[in-house]
């Protein structure tokens, strides 16, 4: 196994313009961008927080506002929070319209909340996501479960897992709430805005490194496939068995992108502000794996053709429509499938989130990601048997 | 002394037969030329040697079978080699998963002097001749020190010269003890070189025995040459 794994890594390294284009093209888009994403300032939005409706459920609402990290909040009144605005001190006003309560009781989501932010801070607009998301899930699920518990007579826990269960499900349905937005002339923001505009750059960054990395690992897997009829009826006459000449062969091509993606994302992590933790090695050789497999498919499906690199444009048509990578262009919703199943893909999203400090592991993440391996090492073994066994017909 | 005996031996490749009740032996310290023109089953012959290929009927027997395996060098057909390693790097594999005992370096370049190929070994295989791919080919068989050297079409698409030193290397690798097995279709250069040479046609063989009995055979033809083109064409 190890004489294959060897051999397999000397081939890899051995083409040395392929390792500099797969080493240094990342480093150097990060580096170009890394002004850009460097923090320079309060990462947190600074808003003042007007409660108009005065009831236990609005205070309720604007206590968790001023526990969350991600927002400084102020208490000014609304000519006074204008002027702030203009200063440059705060990046809007939130106010919680009167009868906010009572609408939420009625299942009347229309405007709860007025949004106040200056013409310029487009930012501000995306992140009413921050005001919604959490806390109208809670509330909406309280209001449901106890008008059900009202009017009908239902054992409450069976019913409250029933609930969360269903929205936790349907966040789609949390984003209906509708908010009054207006601008107003005021003071750039930009000063003092939540780091939105970072994890943007962040995310389409790493989509773009990795989606060079998926392609790489495919010309990689192309290079180092062993084709040769002689060079492979040899392996069979030498001392090599069959499991030793598949995972040396299968370690071969996953671990030099392995180490090519560790040393990559550690100087990421030098010229940025994303972190790098031990963790990390973890999700990049799975994800080293998943596509180190992938691209080994390929390879073996594709392996009679003329030129088996006209295949790499479709591969990136599969990588866009399977792999949510760059664009979400949400085919897959078409057959009722979210988020991706390319391999690879939702470790991408985990690397992203670990190197942001955003936690957005999750087990379905996971679990996806290593059935998806899973599944592709059933598949590379099968063929790579079968074409061991037809060498020996 | 016997070392393979192919008995009533029938080979199939799906439905097509590609050998039919093949019978002949082969032994110890002989040079042996499986002739024929392409696509007759010279190769196939081989890999039934090998043990690449199992018979579909009747049987190969290995008269020393135990580690037949190891005392086999082999060069298949299409050169084995990686064009973007070196030479030593090429042998250097084939010495670790050979499982060759002793000093790699010294082992390799002494292979490399032996087939004149040293003083290329640290250039890239993408560098070198058909003639010198096919030397680097011949010793990465002969890393292990093998009994038995079988080579497919050693010398195909070389130019004469080459040819030739291959032809005087397969002598001096007898010469030295080894049993050769190889195939080819210039006839001439089986000539002075095989013990015996075997005759495929038509899915058999039509001829085995050494260039005397060929001759002896077909005494109103003057050369071997011409006895090639009488029964192939």
């Amino acid at each position: 196994m190890l004489s294959i794994f060897k051999w397999k890594m000397k081939i890899f390294y051995s083409n040395r313009i392929l390792i500099l284009i797969l080493f240094i093209i990342p480093i150097l888009i990060f580096s170009i961008a890394s002004p850009s994403l460097k923090i320079t300032s309060n990462p947190k939005i600074n808003v003042s927080i007007i409660d108009e409706d005065k009831t236990d459920l609005s205070k309720e609402y604007v206590k968790k506002l001023q526990n969350d990290d991600r927002i400084i909040t102020t208490n000014l009144s609304y000519s006074e929070a204008v002027k702030e605005i203009e200063k440059n001190n705060i990046s809007g006003i939130l106010i919680v319209k009167k009868g906010f309560s009572e609408k939420i009781q009625e299942a009347d989501n229309n405007q709860l909340l007025e949004l106040i932010y200056p013409k310029d801070n487009y930012y501000f607009r995306s992140l009413s996501d921050i005001f919604v998301q959490h806390y109208f899930k809670d509330l909406t699920v309280n209001r449901n479960i106890n008008y059900v518990m009202d009017n009908f007579e239902i054992e409450r826990e069976l019913y409250e897992k029933e609930y969360y269960q269903q929205y936790n499900n349907l966040n789609k349905d949390l984003y209906e709430f509708q908010f009054i937005t207006r601008e107003i002339s005021g003071g750039e923001s930009e000063a003092n805005l939540f780091n939105e505009k970072n994890l943007l750059l962040y995310r389409y960054l790493f989509g773009v490194v990795f989606l060079i990395a998926y392609i790489l690992i495919l010309i990689q897997s192309i290079e180092t496939k062993i084709d040769n009829k002689g060079i492979r009826e040899k392996i069979i006459l030498s001392r090599v068995t069959f499991p030793q000449f598949y995972l040396g062969n299968l370690l071969g091509g996953v671990v030099p992108i392995f180490l090519i993606l560790v040393v990559q994302t550690f100087i990421f992590s030098l010229v940025s502000d994303a972190v790098f933790k031990i963790e990390l090695l973890i999700y990049i050789l799975l994800f080293s794996l998943g596509v180190g497999l992938l691209s080994n498919f390929i390879v073996k499906v594709f392996k009679n053709s003329r030129n088996i690199y006209l295949i790499i444009p479709y591969y990136i048509i599969i990588i866009w429509i399977f792999g949510n990578i760059l664009v979400n262009l949400d085919f897959l919703s078409l057959v009722n499938i979210k988020g991706n199943i390319l391999p690879g893909a939702s470790t991408i999203e985990a690397i992203t989130g670990i190197m942001m400090n955003f936690n957005i592991i999750t087990i379905p993440l996971i679990v996806r990601e290593i059935s998806l391996t899973f599944i592709m090492i059933v598949l590379v073994t099968l063929m790579e048997y079968k074409e061991f066994k037809n060498a020996t017909n | 002394m016997q070392l393979i005996e192919f008995k009533s031996l029938h080979k199939k490749f799906k439905e097509d037969l590609i050998l039919e009740n093949i019978n002949f032996s082969i032994n110890k310290g002989e040079i042996v030329g499986i002739i024929g023109p392409n696509g007759i089953g010279k190769s196939t012959t081989l890999s039934l040697i090998t043990g690449l290929s199992k018979a579909s009927e009747g049987q190969v027997i290995y008269y020393d079978e135990k580690d037949f395996k190891k005392k086999l060098g082999y060069v298949p057909q299409s050169n084995a080699l990686y064009d973007n390693l070196t030479g030593f790097d090429n042998l250097s594999f084939y010495y670790d998963i050979l499982g060759v005992k002793g000093n790699k370096k010294e082992i390799i370049n002494k292979i490399g002097k032996y087939l004149d190929i040293e003083k290329h070994l640290d250039k890239k295989v993408s560098k070198y001749s058909g003639g010198m791919k096919r030397k680097l080919d011949i010793a990465a068989a002969l890393l292990n020190n093998p009994e038995i050297l079988i080579m497919d079409e050693p010398t195909a698409g070389l130019d004469i010269v080459t040819r030739n030193s291959i032809a005087s290397l397969i002598k001096d690798l007898n010469k030295e003890g080894k049993t050769v097995i190889f195939t080819s279709h210039y006839v001439s250069e089986m000539k002075n070189l095989c013990d015996k040479i075997i005759l495929l046609k038509d899915k058999k063989i039509i001829f085995q025995g050494s260039i005397k009995e060929l001759n002896n055979e077909y005494p109103e033809i003057k050369s071997i040459e011409e006895i090639y083109l009488y029964l192939y064409s």
